[in-house]
């Protein structure tokens, strides 16, 4: 027994070790977080309560989408996803309405006046990298928002925390100009390198700017896919 | 029942968080949000580069798996003689077991990012993850060769006192 015994911390750290692309979900984080949902079924809470495979916790996810009717985008899979959202539950009624950042941001007129305090709560969320609890004059502030449009009792509560490891995927893009060695920066950066390359980013949305002394900067945006190159062709005006 | 746990379960417990906390500092390449450039063909100096490092790789993961068979060896068959404090002997032969997996599977590690490089057309072996991964597989192994040397040390002034 005495022998065997530095195999225990080594199976624990090995157990937290998720550089195999391993997902790793906050089991009990999320497990308490999904038990405001009501329309969650009991199976998926015995999927929660363990650790998951990618696709295991796609399916899930996308399961949960058919049910609440809300959608991820291909693309969203394959970022470290955080969902966050707010669950708005209308208590006079049987069913329950609630919508993750994505539904919410890409939706226009779902509750008016509510979209853009949303926006700017996920917004804040995002450039502060953790998620802040809606509380006192915010929340108050949803909740009169959705009263005020609804006409029902409501509860808004912030939900679910769940990531996973993200592929690490990459695309090109041709920066082209036709004056020669502009300087390119990406999504604010300076990325060192001059016109008329092809560059390796990360796949998602990049703002591409061309900049020289003595012209214009000639901002772009592109999404860049998986092992596609897509090209920019800057013309470059004088000041 | 009651289990005994030796304190250098301990030691290892700790090392192995540092090991973890390690591992878990290293960016991988794929993480950065950097920008690199896309080339179409390596040069040859840039393909000698490349070569040179897979090959201290390959060198490095073998003299790993050797030092694992010799401490394996050593740790199954006991070294034969009696010692009266063997413990530190196991210890060190565990630890340097340790290093030497450990340092495989940064070469396993860097492998990966290699791969990832060339798979994306990039050139960059100067990139942190990189040059972290080689440092941490070469200082690893080293780590068991330095065990290893202690042992030796251990051992002979063992074998000394038990002949006299």
């Amino acid at each position: 027994m005495r022998k065997n015994n530095f195999l225990i911390p080594l199976f624990l750290v090995f157990l937290k070790i998720n550089a195999f692309g391993q997902v790793f979900i906050e089991s009990e984080m999320l497990y308490e977080e999904i038990n405001k949902f009501s329309t969650v079924t009991e199976f998926d809470k015995s999927i929660i309560q363990n650790e998951l495979n990618i696709e295991t916790y796609i399916n899930t996810v996308e399961k949960w989408q058919k049910e609440r009717g809300y959608y991820f985008t291909p693309e969203t899979k394959n970022e470290i996803y955080t969902e966050i959202g707010l669950s708005i539950i209308l208590l006079n009624k049987l069913s329950d309405y609630s919508f993750s950042d994505s539904a919410a941001l890409s939706s226009d007129s779902f509750i008016d006046g509510t979209n853009q305090l949303l926006e700017n709560y996920l917004d804040n969320i995002i450039s502060n990298g953790k998620i802040t609890p809606l509380v006192g004059e915010w929340l108050g502030t949803f909740q009169f928002n959705i009263k005020s449009n609804i006409g029902n009792d409501i509860a808004v509560e912030p939900f679910k925390n769940v990531y996973y490891k993200k592929k690490n995927e990459r695309g090109s893009i041709t920066v082209n100009s036709d004056v020669k060695q502009c300087s390119i920066f990406i999504d604010g950066k300076d990325s060192e390198l001059t016109t008329n390359k092809t560059v390796s980013v990360k796949t998602g949305s990049r703002t591409v700017v061309v900049k020289k002394d003595g012209y214009q900067d000639c901002p772009e945006t592109v999404e860049v896919k998986k092992r596609k190159t897509v090209s920019i062709n800057c013309k470059m005006k004088k000041k | 029942m009651k289990i005994k746990i030796a304190a250098y379960n301990i030691v290892i417990l700790v090392i192995l968080l540092v090991v973890y906390l390690l591992i878990d500092s290293i960016p991988l390449l794929g993480d950065q949000d950097e920008v690199f450039e896309e080339i179409t063909a390596m040069n040859n100096l840039q393909a000698k580069a490349v070569d040179i490092m897979v090959e201290t790789n390959k060198l490095l993961i073998s003299l790993s798996l050797l030092v694992i068979g010799v401490f394996g060896g050593l740790l199954i068959r006991k070294y034969e003689i009696n010692y009266t404090n063997s413990q530190l002997l196991q210890a060190l032969l565990i630890f340097g077991l340790m290093s030497s997996c450990i340092s495989i599977y940064f070469g396993y590690r860097l492998y990966a990012e290699l791969t990832y490089m060339m798979s994306y057309c990039i050139y960059d072996v100067d990139n942190d993850s990189i040059v972290d991964l080689r440092n941490s597989q070469f200082i690893c192994f080293l780590g068991a060769i330095v065990l290893g040397v202690y042992f030796l040390i251990n051992h002979s002034l063992l074998v000394q006192n038990e002949k006299k």
